[in-house]
């Protein structure tokens, strides 16, 4: 998923560059997180308290309420304390864990999975929770004539059937090894509801809607009867749409708001002095990339490519412009991930004279002209195309860095390929074929540079169907990772971290860094 | 003056059409797919082929705003794509705060301009004078976004009496209320004040220049009986114009203050909905803009009647 991390003119494209960001989870292909730097102090009170009202500040406006079609995260960070799916991604985002399913079998030939449900749940309109609602869920994502953002999720499976009121069964049409992390997003309605969900949301969550004023604040009430008991701590939820840096970090300081996300990198040094704040930071699955069209010369030459990723000063760039709240990156899957490969660890490096040679051997000596696409959505790309930029004129590559609005970033970029070269950022993934099927598989939308060939794509549908767990899927990705950074469709730049801050009375908030917002554990110290 | 107000009424018809049409033509002209932020990226070609079917994205643009049209004349602005909720509700639910922020900081520019203005026209040569001239120009030139965030710093993060952002139903108690409009309402009043000072200031000077007031001095008449009665009432004229256009800027003019202070009007939504590619929403809100605007001016049109009982409309000017 295209990730959100907006400053100033963040207003500009708010909303449409959060759009992006479940976009490719859609999902719940999360991220799997690699190692926390840093959580918030270390003497946490251990009683937890009772009551109050949690004020969290979002960074746009939600686009919709309703879970099967909303696009942004931060409808997501609304929805995802309100509405449950069977299976849930864990804080650490390397696996799932139960939620409306207690245990799970899966057949040997991966393409059954019986789901034991979870008893005694109720909905927040009072309805039992049973296997019929499972399959109403599903069956309303894949009404072709429902608007439904999560469709493409489940097209691996074919059937659905509930043999008793608490079991479910998913037959596939091929083993899928994902298949656990795409139900995060089979989020769990009522059947039956009457109701229009993006008006009136329902689910069996922690917390239940209560309101949404338009540009104003969603506010979530405690479900009494929600089935882990003794919890939610918090009496309310108030979400407010606040989506300038300046003004949400004033509302922290004082106290108007106690949580907020997406803090700017510059600011948080000086957040982390402050005694009346905690700090979360995480190195979570957002990375930069500088990517290319490699339909058209000069970067349909495997040289030209690998010469361009010589040129990016990684360290450089992390602590110039990510203030050193970043690490460099070779390939999309963050080093902690079980399927990192290891030997693409230093793959490339800041070495001008190695991007003159690989240029005189893809037949360009003296260098070329081509521009770089950006959106100043996201403001430190356009920073990162001028440092770039620079270190190509060294060796007579003339880069040209042209700014355009987020829809026509992703019109051009995304949908046409009228491009030459792009820097964006992409977050998400759990499962290592969220971090490479939709972005290289031939015939794939967000395969935005357009690279296919047959070994790759053989390679990508192997890691997808391969059972036997992760051992017999490692040295599928391992070879991946491989082959990109061979073929260099695309130079990764830099992991950023995730930073989220609050007010130091609250206590229980877990970061993932995938900017989840889950506040059934959250409570306040009075 | 009846049918001078029903002629002008009439007059909106043309220009409501022409406005929305152009902005609907311009929206077209721009890239981006409604139907993709509507369903994501990952939407198959199909899936995109059908919400665009069943928005009418498929039909000619004249067919479209036709559709649109139609469904206003039944009273129906259509359905945000955005979030599924009707236009007409999302409009009712966040006009009155932009009228409220764009009244209440042109009623902060108008108490704050004109007695500034008149000072300063009455003793133009004064140093006093020279400096609010130059405060004025200041105020101009001083971008909306960058003073809103400073008077948070101040007001909210040093001082702490008001909150930096969003917005306080009635409901919650009128201080409350007025704590979170303080600030919206001066960054938005800023270069309106600094507008309406170099405007009074010039057209008081104008008016004390005039015969008339040669004429009043020669019979004797008062300073104060002078201005009050002969060059402010004249003077009044350009300046109740001004406040009259400036009222109706506000109302397109607080997209980048409602960004800033989160104050949920329409600016903001216009914002958002431009962005989404969300039609009917970015349509719903400029035929409003557009209709508040020429009401506006309706009503400045008629004030003049009051101000200056020479201009009347039944039978011509004069």
């Amino acid at each position: 998923m295209l990730k959100t991390r907006q400053k100033r003119e963040r207003w500009v494209g708010t909303a449409l560059g959060l759009m992006l960001i479940l976009v490719l989870t859609g999902c719940g292909s999360v991220q799997s997180a690699t190692g926390p730097m840093s959580e918030g102090p270390a003497q946490e009170p251990t009683q937890p308290h009772y009551g109050g009202t949690l004020k969290v500040a979002l960074h746009g406006e939600i686009d919709k309420l309703d879970p099967h079609q909303s696009v942004t995260i931060v409808a997501f960070q609304v929805q995802q304390n309100v509405v449950e799916s069977l299976v849930t991604i864990n804080d650490n985002l390397d696996g799932v864990e139960p939620q409306l399913a207690t245990d799970w079998t899966v057949s040997d030939d991966g393409l059954t999975y019986t789901f034991h449900l979870r008893k005694g749940v109720k909905f927040h309109n009072g309805k039992d929770f049973k296997a019929e609602d499972v399959i109403y869920s599903y069956n309303r994502i894949m009404d072709p004539n429902f608007p439904s953002s999560r469709r493409s999720n489940f097209t691996m499976v074919k059937s659905v059937e509930s043999p008793d009121d608490y079991t479910v069964v998913f037959h596939l049409e091929y083993p899928f090894a994902a298949f656990l992390t795409k139900l995060e997003s089979l989020y769990i309605l009522p059947k039956d509801a009457g109701v229009d969900f993006n008006q009136q949301l329902i689910g069996s969550g922690p917390f239940q809607f209560v309101e949404w004023v338009s540009g104003d604040r969603i506010v979530l009430k405690r479900f009494d009867q929600y089935w882990e008991i003794g919890k939610p701590y918090l009496d309310q939820v108030i979400f407010k749409p606040i989506p300038e840096d300046s003004t949400k970090l004033v509302e922290l300081k004082t106290g108007n708001i106690q949580l907020i996300g997406n803090v700017p990198y510059k600011d948080v040094s000086a957040l982390e002095k402050d005694e009346k704040l905690k700090v979360y930071r995480k190195l979570g699955v957002v990375r930069d990339h500088f990517g290319f069209n490699v339909t058209q010369p000069p970067f349909d030459n495997k040289y030209v490519r690998q010469a361009m990723c010589w040129l990016v000063d990684r360290e450089g760039i992390a602590d110039a412009i990510l203030y050193g709240y970043a690490k460099p990156a070779q390939v999309a899957l963050p080093e902690s991930h079980w399927a990192f490969n290891p030997a693409v660890a230093n793959a490339y490096g800041f070495d001008v004279e190695k991007a003159r040679e690989l240029l005189a051997k893809g037949g360009y000596p003296n260098g070329f002209s081509a521009t770089i696409k950006v959106s100043p959505t996201y403001p430190e790309e356009i920073k990162m195309a001028e440092l770039i930029a620079e270190a190509g004129k060294k060796i007579g590559v003339n880069l040209n860095i042209q700014q355009l609005e987020w829809s026509t970033w992703i019109d051009q970029v995304v949908s046409k390929g009228d491009y030459q070269a792009e820097i964006v950022l992409i977050s998400g993934g759990v499962d290592p074929d969220d971090f490479f099927y939709q972005w290289h598989h031939s015939g794939e939308i967000f395969n935005i540079w357009r690279f296919s060939t047959p070994e790759l794509d053989q390679l990508l549908d192997a890691g997808r169907q391969t059972l036997g767990g992760n051992d017999a899927r490692k040295p599928i990705y391992y070879d991946i990772q491989s082959y990109l950074i061979d073929q260099a469709p695309l130079c990764h730049i830099i992991y950023r971290e995730s930073v989220m801050a609050s007010t130091a009375n609250v206590h229980g908030f877990t970061m993932t860094g995938r900017e989840d917002m889950r506040f059934k554990d959250v409570w306040l110290q009075p | 003056m009846a049918s001078y107000i029903l002629r002008r009424l009439g007059q909106l018809i043309p220009t409501l059409v022409g406005i929305t049409l152009a902005v609907f033509l311009l929206i077209k002209l721009t890239p981006g797919d409604p139907a993709t932020a509507i369903l994501g990226l990952q939407a198959t070609p199909e899936e995109v082929a059908r919400i665009r079917h069943a928005l009418g994205l498929d039909q000619p643009w004249w067919i479209q705003y036709g559709r649109w049209a139609i469904g206003l004349l039944h009273g129906d602005l259509g359905i945000s794509y955005q979030n599924g909720r009707p236009v007409a509700e999302l409009i009712r639910q966040r006009l009155p705060a932009t009228l409220e922020l764009a009244v209440a900081a042109e009623l902060l520019a108008v108490v704050i301009a004109l007695p500034v203005g008149i000072y300063s026209a009455l003793q133009p040569k004064s140093l006093r004078s020279q400096l609010v001239t130059t405060m004025a120009l200041m105020g101009i030139s001083l971008p909306e976004f960058w003073f809103g965030i400073l008077l948070i710093l101040l007001f909210s993060l040093y001082l702490g009496w008001v909150p930096a952002s969003g917005y306080a139903p009635l409901s919650e108690g009128l201080t409350a209320h007025v704590k979170h409009l303080l600030l919206p309402a001066f960054t938005l009043a800023l270069s309106n004040t600094a507008a309406l000072v170099r405007y009074t200031r010039t057209a008081v000077i104008e008016a004390l220049g005039q015969d008339y007031v040669r004429t009043a001095r020669s019979k004797g008449l008062g300073e104060r009986s002078i201005f009050w009665h002969h060059a402010f009432r004249n003077a009044l004229i350009p300046i109740v114009t001004v406040i009259g256009l400036q009222t109706g800027f506000l109302l397109s003019g607080a997209v980048i203050v409602e960004q800033v202070f989160a104050w949920p009007g329409i600016g903001w939504l216009a914002v958002t909905a431009i962005n989404q590619r969300d039609y009917p929403t970015v349509e719903g809100v400029v035929l409003l803009v557009a209709l508040v605007f020429v009401l506006i001016n309706l009503a400045v049109d008629i004030l003049y009647t009051f101000i200056d009982p020479r201009i009347r409309y039944d039978g011509g000017e004069g």
